[in-house]
Order: C-alpha cells, then sequence, then structure tokens
C-alpha cells in the first residue's frame, strides 16, 4: 500500500514517513502543493495525506482539481486549521476524512485503514477472499489453520492482493505497492515476500499465472 | 454631584433667571410706584383747578377722617382727598400760612399730607390736600399689580429649566448608554445622528479611536490565532516522533528516533522563546541606559564567529565611528542578533557578512550586510509580519524574528530597514536611532 504524504513541515513530514512505514506502508512525500498535482496524476499512490497550509499550492486548491479531473483517491486532510467551517469546506470539496494537528499516530492509521477500506466497498475491517483473510490493524493472517503475524513488506504485499481479489498484479505493480521512491527495490524482492507469504500460510494462498502476475482467488 | 452638567446647568440657569428676575422685578416695582405717585399729583393738580373753575358748591362727601365734619370737603372712601377753598370754608388747623402755588408734604396730627396749592382769580385759593397713607397704599398696589406675571414666571422657568437641560443633554446620556452596551471585542462605531454639533466632533473622535482599537484587536486576535497554529506544528511533530519511539525494535533504531525528537524539543523550546520575546518587546519592560554599541558590536561577532567559520563566513566588522547610544542594551543585542542570524543565514558559503556602525546627523546607524540572494522587493514588506516565511525558504524558522526585532526597535523609538546591499546581491539590514526620520523605509 503506497501513501502520498504532501507536508511542508520538514519534521512532521519526517515523522510521519516513519510512522507510517512502520506499519507497513510505501511513502512518499512531498513538500508543495504543485509537486503533489503532478505526483498524483501518475496514479501510484493507494491514499494521500494532505496538509492544507502549502507554499505554491494551497492544500485544498490541490484536493480541489484532484476531484475535478475524476481522481478518488482516498484522501485524508491533515491540518492545523480547526475551525468547524475549515472542516466542513474540506470535506466539501471532497476530503474522505479530517485530521486536526496535534493528532494521534495510532488515530492515523486507524482513519487511514477505514478509508482504504471503505475505497475497497468492504465496511468489516478484516480483508478476506474466503481463503484467507488479514486485519489491517494487527498485520495478523489466517488462511487454514494458521494464524500468523506478517512481516511489515509481507503484509503490504497480501494488502494489495486482496484488496482486489481476482484481480492479476505485475510484478511491478506489486512493487509500486510495497516501496516508496528512495527506496532500494531488489531485482526478486517480489518473489522472495510471495515465498514468505506462502510458507506461513500455504502455497495455494497466492497463485502464480505464468506470464502474467500474480492474484489471490475471487471469493466464491 | 458636582459634576453632573445637567445639575449645574439647570443650577446655574436658575440661578440667573432668578437674579435676573428679582432684578427685574424690583426695577418694575420702582418704576411703577414713581408712576403711580406721579399720577396721583397730577389727579390733585386737576381737582384743584377744577374747584377754582367751578362756583358751585362741592356736594359734601362721606366719610373723611382728616377733617372736621364742618370743613367743606370733596372725599372718597380710598383716595381721601379733601378740596377747600378759601376764602369762605373753614380754613383747616393744619394748613399754615404759607399758601405759595405748588406741592408739599405737611406733618400734621391727622398724619402726613399731600398738599397742593391753587391760587385762583381775585385772591381766591384753592387747597387740595390727601393722606400720603392712602396714596402710598394705591401706589404699591399698583406697583405690586406689576409683578404678579413676572411672580408667576418664576415656577415656570424652574420647573422648565432642569426639563430643558435634561432634554437636550439627552443625546449624551444616550450615547454613554450606547457605549456601555457595546461588546468590548468588538466595539461598534457611535452614530452622529441626533446629536448636536458641538458633540458631533467628540463622537468622530471616540469612533476613530474606536477603529484603531478594533485594527489592533483584530492583529491581537490574528496574532493569537496564528501562534496557536504555530505552536501546533512543532507539538505535532513532538508527538508523532514520540510514538515512533514505541515502535522501535533496536537500540540503533532508538538512537536514530531520539534525534529528531530531541529537534522537535528544541524547535518547540525556540517557539515558545520567540513568543516570550515579542511579548516582551511589545510590552516594551526594558530599560534604557548608555550602551556602547562598539563593545556590544565586539561581543556579538565574537559570539557568532563560530557560526560564521563553520560556514566558511567572512564576519568583521565596519566601525566608521565610536558608537554609544541610549537605548535597552538586551532589546538592542535581540535586534542586532536577529539581524545577524539571518545574515549568517542566507549568506552564502564563503561568503560575506559585516556589521557596520556610522553615526549620521544626530542618529545611529548600526548595518549588517550579507551578499545573500536578498530579498525580492514583493516580499519586503511582508517579511515583517508575524509567523511570515517567504516562499521557498526551508528550515525551521518561526517567522517570528523579524517581527520580533521591529516591536523591539519602535519601542525604544528606533526603526528597522531592510534594504538592497548597494553592490551586488543580498541585504542591508538597517536599525537606526535618532532625530533623523528615514524616507525610504520600505522600497
Amino acid at each position: 500500500m503506497r501513501i502520498l504524504l504532501v507536508e511542508d513541515d520538514p519534521m512532521i513530514g519526517e515523522a510521519v514517513s516513519v510512522a507510517l512505514k512502520d506499519a507497513a506502508y510505501a511513502v512518499d512525500w512531498v513538500k508543495d502543493g504543485v509537486t503533489a498535482g503532478d505526483v498524483l496524476k501518475q496514479d501510484e499512490h493507494q491514499a494521500v495525506l494532505l496538509d492544507l497550509g502549502l507554499p505554491k499550492c494551497d492544500g485544498l486548491e490541490v484536493l480541489r482539481r484532484l476531484r475535478r479531473v475524476g481522481n478518488g483517491i482516498p484522501v485524508i486532510v491533515i491540518t492545523a486549521r480547526d475551525g468547524v467551517e475549515d472542516r466542513i469546506k474540506g470535506l466539501d470539496v471532497g476530503a474522505d476524512d479530517y485530521l486536526v494537528k496535534p493528532f494521534d499516530v495510532n488515530e492515523l492509521l486507524a482513519r487511514l485503514r477505514a478509508i482504504v477500506r471503505r475505497q475497497g466497498g468492504q465496511a468489516t475491517p478484516m480483508l478476506t477472499n474466503g481463503q484467507v483473510s488479514l486485519d489491517p490493524a494487527t498485520r495478523e493472517a489466517a488462511g487454514g489453520d494458521a494464524m500468523v503475524v506478517l512481516s511489515a513488506r509481507e503484509f503490504a504485499l497480501l494488502h494489495a492482493l486482496l484488496l482486489r481479489p481476482g484481480r492479476i498484479f505485475t510484478r511491478q505493480e506489486l512493487e509500486t505497492h510495497i516501496y516508496g521512491w528512495n527506496e532500494e527495490v531488489e531485482s526478486n524482492a517480489v518473489d522472495f515476500l510471495i515465498h514468505g507469504v506462502r510458507k506461513k500460510l500455504g502455497a495455494e494462498v497466492i497463485k502464480n499465472v505464468r506470464g502474467a502476475g500474480w492474484m489471490v482467488k475471487r471469493p466464491d | 454631584m458636582k459634576r453632573s452638567l445637567q445639575r449645574r446647568l439647570s443650577l446655574t440657569l436658575g440661578s440667573a433667571i432668578l437674579f435676573a428676575g428679582l432684578v427685574a422685578s424690583l426695577a418694575s416695582f420702582i418704576l411703577a410706584y414713581v408712576e403711580a405717585t406721579e399720577f396721583q399729583d397730577d389727579m390733585l393738580r386737576q381737582i384743584a383747578l377744577l374747584a377754582t373753575h367751578s362756583t358751585r358748591s362741592l356736594p359734601p362727601l362721606i366719610d373723611a377722617p382728616i377733617l372736621p365734619r364742618t370743613e367743606s370737603v370733596l372725599s372718597d372712601s380710598e383716595s381721601r382727598i379733601s378740596v377747600i377753598r378759601l376764602p369762605g370754608e373753614p380754613r383747616p388747623g393744619w394748613l399754615d400760612g404759607d399758601l405759595t402755588s405748588g406741592f408739599r408734604t405737611l406733618e400734621t396730627d391727622r398724619g402726613r399730607l399731600r398738599v397742593f396749592v391753587q391760587p385762583g382769580p381775585a385772591g381766591k385759593t384753592t387747597i387740595v390736600a390727601q393722606p400720603t397713607e392712602s396714596r402710598d397704599e394705591i401706589a404699591s398696589n399698583s406697583a405690586l399689580r406689576t409683578l404678579a406675571p413676572l411672580l408667576l414666571l418664576l415656577p415656570v422657568m424652574a420647573w422648565l429649566i432642569p426639563h430643558i437641560v435634561r432634554r437636550e443633554l439627552g443625546p449624551v446620556s444616550r450615547l454613554a448608554g450606547y457605549l456601555d452596551a457595546q461588546p468590548a471585542d468588538r466595539p461598534r462605531p457611535l452614530t452622529d445622528e441626533g446629536i448636536p454639533d458641538e458633540i458631533t466632533s467628540f463622537v468622530h473622535a471616540i469612533n476613530r479611536l474606536l477603529e484603531r482599537i478594533g485594527v489592533l484587536m483584530d492583529q491581537q486576535r490574528r496574532f493569537i490565532s496564528d501562534a496557536a497554529h504555530e505552536l501546533r506544528s512543532p507539538l505535532t511533530a513532538l508527538s508523532i516522533q514520540a510514538q515512533n519511539l514505541t515502535q522501535v525494535a533496536s537500540v540503533e533504531t532508538l538512537r536514530e528516533r531520539i534525534t529528531p525528537l530531541l529537534a522537535g524539543i528544541e524547535r518547540a523550546r525556540k517557539l515558545t522563546e520567540q513568543l516570550l520575546s515579542l511579548a516582551r518587546a511589545q510590552a516594551g519592560e526594558a530599560r534604557i541606559t548608555e550602551v556602547d554599541v562598539s563593545a556590544l558590536a565586539r561581543e556579538l561577532i565574537a559570539e557568532y564567529l563560530p557560526v560564521a567559520e563553520a560556514k566558511g563566513i567572512d564576519l568583521g566588522l565596519e566601525e566608521a565611528t565610536q558608537l554609544k547610544i541610549e537605548a535597552a542594551p538586551e532589546t538592542l543585542r535581540l535586534i542586532l542578533k536577529n539581524g545577524l542570524e539571518n545574515a549568517l543565514k542566507y549568506a552564502p558559503k564563503n561568503g560575506e557578512v559585516t556589521l557596520r556602525l556610522d553615526a549620521n546627523g544626530g542618529s545611529t546607524i548600526i548595518e549588517i550586510i550579507d551578499n545573500g540572494p536578498g530579498i525580492p522587493l514583493t516580499e519586503r514588506a511582508r517579511v515583517f509580519d508575524p509567523f511570515y516565511r517567504m516562499a521557498g525558504t526551508v528550515g525551521e524558522g518561526s517567522g517570528l524574528g523579524l517581527a520580533i526585532a521591529r516591536e523591539a526597535a519602535a519601542h525604544q523609538g528606533g526603526n528597522l530597514y531592510l534594504l538592497d546591499r548597494p553592490q551586488g546581491s543580498g541585504v542591508l539590514f538597517r536599525y537606526r536611532q535618532g532625530s533623523e526620520v528615514e524616507k525610504f523605509a520600505v522600497e
């Protein structure tokens, strides 16, 4: 799962990046609204954490432009503006959620999980395809009799697959879900992670389609 | 209550009218009295003339106590005028020998009499007499009647004056009531509708004051909201950095993550300190003494030399003259430190920062000149605003430094200017204190 963090304060940006990486997200961090707008056109991210007070282009404007072109990516607005009107405006322009600084990291992570879940059309916190289930809050996965805690990257991989059961992901697609821009991707990293997940939950959990990529099966 | 305008106006106006009324009454009484007396004298003269030229005997009139019954009496009960024609009629006892023509007043055993003697043809003389007591009574009665309207006027005025004064001062007390009812944080201007001209200028002055207060309040409100906003950023960073510590698995990661946490604490501390400095600068509490600027400059250069050397910056002093000024030492230090910090921050690696002391026509000039990128004209006025950071500036400054410095400068009668460095790019930070007014403040 790859998140775009838009925050101009270097200290907050750094701290939030660390927190998100700890929670097994791939994070890309940009510091102004114009860059954020450009990056979002690439469609590489699954959610955006957007600060409103940005240099060059205000966060609300970034959001407005994003929604105008029909981009429905989940957006959580993070801001120090806590007036009710600011919040209403933020939500009306198209934010999915709103966090006021200073906020609790756990709350941020919970809200992030919630909007991603809703984006996938699921109301329950558990992701499942009937064969394997994943709890995004605890990184616990269950398949057959096994009940294991996945590593951050393993979780990111399975999470990406389980959000769209039945869809085949290419190696490159999986890599963008797992790694941020500055992270070095080893050539066989995806194979290595799939091997790890299969070892913990059983080989049949992730299906390899020759020449096409990987998938988890659609629920029955 | 001596200061109640309403009461004072009522009292002074009332007293003035009472006094004028009394004087007018007295004058009117005296004039009417004299007039009545003269009128009665005229009457006596006319009666005498009439009696002289009439040969008929006059009918005896009733009740004329001043003369004996036997005397021929012409009299009535009120004016009690007696007419005696000589010779022929008995000569009254009070009449002396002198019968020259004219008026006289005689003391007799029947009281004082006003007597008129009218010599007639053939040695005939007519004497008309009237007791002064009756005359006085008639005169004073008619004089008193002239007083009646004036005396009636007084109670009417006594009632009217306070009412008029109260009504005319009504707008003033209504204004006071309106002002009292204003919320202290957002006073609305007073209306000058229905307000007397004399008070209108006062109302306008109050409105101008209210407007200035309003502007100041708005600034304060904006500042507090900005300050709260600014305090949130280091707090947010701190809380996330602290929570990140709970996720660490190894001591190395822990060490790695404690560094930004400490930096976050330092940032919060610095911001708090700056807010306090700004509050102090605005309160202008500092004590003014003579400051040896030359010594202070050397002290500051020594303090910042390590920072400059770390960046390879050539930090130096240019002293055109030895300077001593009246200033608050800590405040002046605060201002110059701000200038030096900015100069060292924006000067390039191996750049140059110069502290320059000069005096010019009674004013002291302290300049800090760097060869950094300079400040675009469009930004130059705004960089003094609290929390304003120039677009594209990196780092974690609070945007308070220049706001604090300017506030501090203003409080000891100095001025702060940001100008272009005369040669090449860079900022000339100028503190000027003294008699001359700088005309090119922010160009």
